[in-house]
């Protein structure tokens, strides 16, 4: 689904994207605002993480003045390109599938990061 | 007219044999040594029914979904009659029947009151100690405001985590999907279903094993001639409680509960942070990382419930006088040292987060409130 301009997104900070998107909950299909966090990455790819620490699930946020995503629940640090720095978070930040059409990028699944290498 | 009620007594006792009933009820024998510290049983009993009676005043006027939990609770509070007051004699009630239980609890174990043959009265009671627990886990979620919502997100992580059950656990929770309905609905039918009866099941075989074996006796005891229980001892509960209610009341009436703002599973602003008698759990997590985190999430939980439930079958000495039992006086304030540490660390590493101040008296927007 649509979630972004492409044009936004910077190599050095990243932005938070929030859209709409439909979500069976139980029995209920719900129109949920979720959120991504995209960068451009190295190579100039988009890059989208989940909005959910690894650890036990709180939303983490970027930090302005460290240059890291900050857990603000049990202080897992995160770096741009979604690795972990420090504290419990087990893995690395997820990623959602991210393709590009006419200058709007656009989010699939949400896959971990090791997924999305392969 | 003395005659009559004397009369209907005695009728009534002889097709119920209530007054042979209470007699034997309130004339059990108790030891000598017996006073003022065996009141926290009593209390807790009580603070158990006031759970149940503010907890189906709130059901009556409670809408129990996600969004509709959030705004039935705002109406609960803005417009029921004496609703928030019903509403903060649950809240600090529960708070209040954690402080009691564990209260109880150190009062047991410093006296080695577990001993033989009371180990499954012991047994029964570190049961109902986690069931107090698991209401004050449940009952968390229910006010699906972002305090809730997000808390509720780590809990049910950490049951995801058990080493082979995770799996199960994840499933029986509603899913390791976000937090939603399913969760919702398993949340509450535990918390009102599932968990009381349950409760009252092992308070009744807690209090009858008590009977059974009667309160336990301390060195010096068998020399002195036991009391009744009534009226003494009955009115040392009965002051006990009053004091209890008397400070839930001034609680629930002066400390206003927060009812922050509704869930938003999007907000990545908010900083989630457990009920306070959580809080040294929730540092705990923070001291292991990595392939260690199980560690403090579920080994070391664990291994404190195991050692609790063991601990009568461990320490199996004679009785002793509390005075001369130094290694429980020594691990009793370690633990009370360990827990303020932690929860004092906790509160010391949560940022001040700006209070969302829900403003009861405004118009009712709440109404268009819709679940996001």
């Amino acid at each position: 689904m649509e979630a972004g301009d492409v044009s936004a997104l910077a190599g050095d900070r990243p932005v938070e994207l929030v859209f709409r998107r439909n979500r069976t909950d139980g029995w209920k299909i719900t129109s949920q605002k979720t959120t991504a966090w995209a960068v451009r990455g190295a190579d100039g790819q988009a890059i989208a993480f989940g909005p959910q620490c690894t650890h036990l699930g709180c939303a983490y946020h970027w930090d302005d003045a460290r240059s890291e995503f900050v857990c603000p629940c049990h202080n897992s640090l995160f770096g741009l390109d979604g690795k972990v720095l420090a504290g419990p978070a087990p893995r690395p930040l997820d990623r959602y599938e991210t393709k590009i059409q006419g200058g709007k990028l656009l989010l699939g699944r949400l896959r971990s990061a090791s997924e999305s290498a392969r | 007219m003395k005659r009559r009620l004397e009369n209907l007594g005695a009728w009534l006792d002889h097709r119920t044999g209530i007054r042979t009933a209470a007699r034997q009820f309130l004339c059990e024998e108790i030891p000598a040594s017996s006073g003022w510290r065996q009141v926290f049983g009593s209390v807790a009993v009580f603070l158990f029914l006031v759970q149940v009676f503010t907890g189906a005043l709130l059901a009556f006027n409670y809408a129990p979904t996600p969004g509709d939990a959030y705004n039935s609770l705002r109406y609960i509070l803005t417009e029921v009659t004496g609703g928030r007051l019903i509403r903060g004699l649950h809240h600090w009630g529960a708070s209040m029947m954690v402080v009691v239980v564990v209260l109880h609890m150190a009062q047991v174990f410093l006296y080695g009151a577990y001993k033989k043959p009371r180990e499954v009265t012991w047994v029964a009671g570190v049961g109902l100690f986690l069931l107090t627990l698991a209401y004050g886990l449940s009952g968390y979620l229910l006010p699906w405001d972002n305090r809730a919502y997000w808390g509720t997100v780590v809990a049910t992580r950490i049951g995801a985590q058990l080493p082979l059950l995770g799996p199960y656990v994840a499933r029986l929770l509603g899913g390791e999907g976000p937090v939603g309905v399913v969760t919702f609905a398993r949340f509450f039918g535990l918390h009102v279903l599932l968990l009381p009866p349950a409760t009252m099941a092992l308070i009744g075989l807690h209090v009858y094993l008590v009977r059974k074996h009667g309160v336990a006796p301390m060195p010096g005891d068998e020399a002195r001639p036991a009391k009744p229980f009534y009226p003494v001892q009955v009115f040392k509960d009965t002051l006990a409680i009053f004091i209890a209610f008397a400070i839930l009341f001034t609680m629930a009436v002066a400390v206003r509960v927060p009812l922050e703002q509704l869930a938003d599973p999007s907000d990545t602003s908010y900083i989630p942070r457990p009920e306070w008698y959580f809080l040294f759990l929730f540092q705990t997590l923070k001291l292991f990382t990595g392939p260690l985190e199980a560690v403090g999430s579920v080994v070391l939980p664990g291994l404190a419930i195991l050692a609790l439930v063991a601990t009568p079958f461990l320490d199996r000495g004679p009785m002793m006088e509390v005075r001369r039992r130094t290694v429980a006086i020594g691990f009793v304030s370690l633990v009370a040292i360990g827990w303020t540490g932690l929860t004092a660390a906790a509160v010391a590493g949560t940022p001040r987060a700006e209070v969302v101040a829900v403003d009861y008296a405004g118009p009712t927007a709440y109404l268009f409130a819709l679940p996001e």
